[in-house]
């Protein structure tokens, strides 16, 4: 398949990929840990600045591949052409060689948007949008970061004892440090992806036979054990990025601190930030083609097998 | 301020120090193979540096893991608690800053020994590279899952997982010459066996995983051909030497959730 094939593929499937990160946003938020929950609706709290971040992250991820992809030429490639064809090459040979030589382009879209997207996202901390506040009542902010904490009151303005906490834009930082992005996007990727190719290409009884994977009485006992099994995957891969991604976040917000706020540490986000951050997202980019890859590889063909 | 706070600070303690030490051992063999590759293939110089970064960047992930427990601990010690003397809510914190320090331990050294032989491996076949630092990649992140089960019960327990469902903490009890309630020794025994359980549960089949993943990146470079072969062994290998730390996040969750 020739390059640019690939890369107007990826642009006709990029905005229902686009579409289903977007939703990530919007998930259960009590596990964030970061931001208290703005809204709680039929026991399911959301948190809006988890749901922003997301939303521009995606139009960032989205804008930066049409800005690369601008006036593209077979002769004399611009640099943000090479660059491009670099990030969708790396993951077309990851995808042939995980997935297999057949399979491996259909899923290229979802990998690669998957990629993008993480990588907007870890970067937001890079830029420095403080909380803007718009409307509504103040509160009192006892431990003066800017937020609203559930311990601190609101201080009822217009006195009609309901509190108003008009909107508030929050401040940049990494979608990824609230636990609902990564856990959605496992569940998107894993789950949806993985098991539904599972099923696609083996067939329910096929699919469910995985569970009871020895056979025999052995599978039937196995089979709780072959549930949580899968589960754990989806903890693994959630649990990772969040777990990095919130660390270095916590590493430079101390760091901060400790220089007063008078002094970036540059080197520290360089690393922290921008290294681990495109690590991580490549990782997890790696790890769900790899559990898409459990479910869904093709039979290794038997002319090019162990000669 | 009370004897939870106390303990918060403890464990917050233990947690990074325990939590480092795995993954400085694991950083120093990623170091040492990469130089010796170095040595080995002058020419590829930059390419072995970078490997070595990335490699060190993934085995860094435990000692992270525990600075972030390390941290909330911290915290949490600093802050006025709701039941400052409570024997339970001290063995909470204690065994969540156990609980992820051991948890590091395996994942630390696992990851370091997976990089160190990829790296051997790109050095004796340097066209074998890409799929190697692939492979290296996913046997490191799978190294470290028993770590992140140890960062999930931190996190659980440092949520007040089950520490709101405590009964009968207000009724009375002669234990010994201590006066503590039966609630409070429920407690006291769920946390530390919860902690007990995953800390030590995630170390083994770390370090397992960590074998599996070491010969899967020799036999690759050895023999590039049989790489399709080797990948699905080594996925089915490493997914049942995942299950002993799963059986400990089981038990841990079970202590935890149902007491």
């Amino acid at each position: 398949m020739h390059r640019g094939e690939v890369m107007s593929r990826m642009g006709k499937k990029a905005a229902p990929a686009a579409l289903v990160l977007l939703l990530a946003g919007c998930g259960p938020a009590h596990a964030g840990m970061r931001n208290p929950p703005s809204l709680v609706l039929w026991g399911m709290s959301f948190n809006h600045a988890t749901i922003i971040h997301c939303a521009i992250a995606a139009a960032a991820a989205y804008i930066l591949v049409r800005l690369l992809a601008v006036n593209l030429s077979r002769d004399h490639p611009r640099r943000g052409q090479v660059v491009l064809e670099t990030i969708v090459d790396t993951f077309l040979v990851l995808a042939r060689q995980t997935i297999g030589p057949k399979r491996g382009g259909w899923y290229l879209p979802y990998i690669g948007s998957l990629f993008l997207f993480l990588f907007a996202c870890n970067m937001m901390s890079l830029f420095p949008v403080p909380n803007l506040h718009f409307g509504g009542e103040t509160f009192n902010d006892y431990n003066n970061n800017g937020l609203y904490d559930p311990g601190e009151p609101f201080i009822d303005m217009n006195g009609d004892g309901v509190h108003n906490p008009g909107f508030q834009f929050p401040a940049f930082e990494e979608p990824t440090t609230d636990l609902t992005l990564p856990l959605t996007l496992a569940v998107i990727f894993v789950v949806i992806l993985g098991h539904g190719s599972g099923i696609r290409f083996h067939g329910v009884r096929g699919y469910l036979k995985e569970y009871f994977s020895p056979g025999g009485l052995i599978g039937i006992g196995m089979f709780p054990l072959n549930v949580v099994g899968k589960l754990a995957e989806l903890i693994s891969i959630s649990f990772r990025i969040f777990g990095n991604i919130f660390g270095g976040a916590i590493i430079m917000s101390t760091v901060s601190g400790l220089l007063h706020y008078f002094v970036a540490p540059l080197g520290m986000y360089g690393y922290f930030s921008v290294f681990c951050g495109v690590i991580q997202a490549f990782v997890f980019t790696m790890l769900a083609t790899t559990y898409i890859s459990m479910e869904a590889a093709e039979d290794p063909d038997p002319g090019h097998g162990d000669a | 301020m009370g004897i939870a706070n106390v303990a918060a600070l403890i464990a917050c303690a233990l947690a990074m120090g325990l939590g480092a030490l795995g993954a400085g051992l694991g950083l120093g063999n990623v170091a040492r193979a990469s130089l010796r590759s170095m040595a080995r293939q002058p020419a590829k110089d930059p390419e072995f540096f970078r490997y070595m970064l990335v490699g060190q960047a993934i085995t860094e992930t435990p000692a992270i893991f525990a600075l972030v427990v390390s941290f909330l601990l911290y915290f949490a010690g600093g802050r006025a608690l709701e039941a400052p003397n409570s024997p339970a809510q001290s063995l909470m914190f204690l065994s969540a800053g156990l609980c992820m320090g051991i948890g590091a331990l395996g994942s630390g050294i696992g990851s370091g020994l997976v990089a160190k032989e990829a790296l051997e491996g790109m050095s004796r076949y340097p066209s074998s590279q890409g799929q190697l630092a692939i492979l290296m990649m996913i046997g490191q992140a799978w190294t470290q899952t028993g770590g992140i089960f140890a960062l999930v019960i931190s996190l659980f327990m440092l949520n007040g997982g089950g520490f709101n469902q405590l009964s009968g903490a207000n009724d009375p009890l002669l234990w010994g010459s201590i006066p503590i309630s039966a609630g409070e020794i429920l407690g006291i025994a769920r946390f530390a066996g919860a902690g007990i359980a995953m800390g030590f549960g995630a170390v083994g089949s770390s370090v397992g995983i960590a074998y599996i993943g070491c010969s899967a990146c020799r036999s690759l470079a050895d023999v590039p051909e049989a790489g399709q072969r080797i990948k699905s062994a080594y996925f089915i290998g490493s997914a049942t030497a995942q299950s002993p730390s799963v059986f400990a996040l089981i038990i841990a969750l079970i202590l935890l959730i149902r007491g």
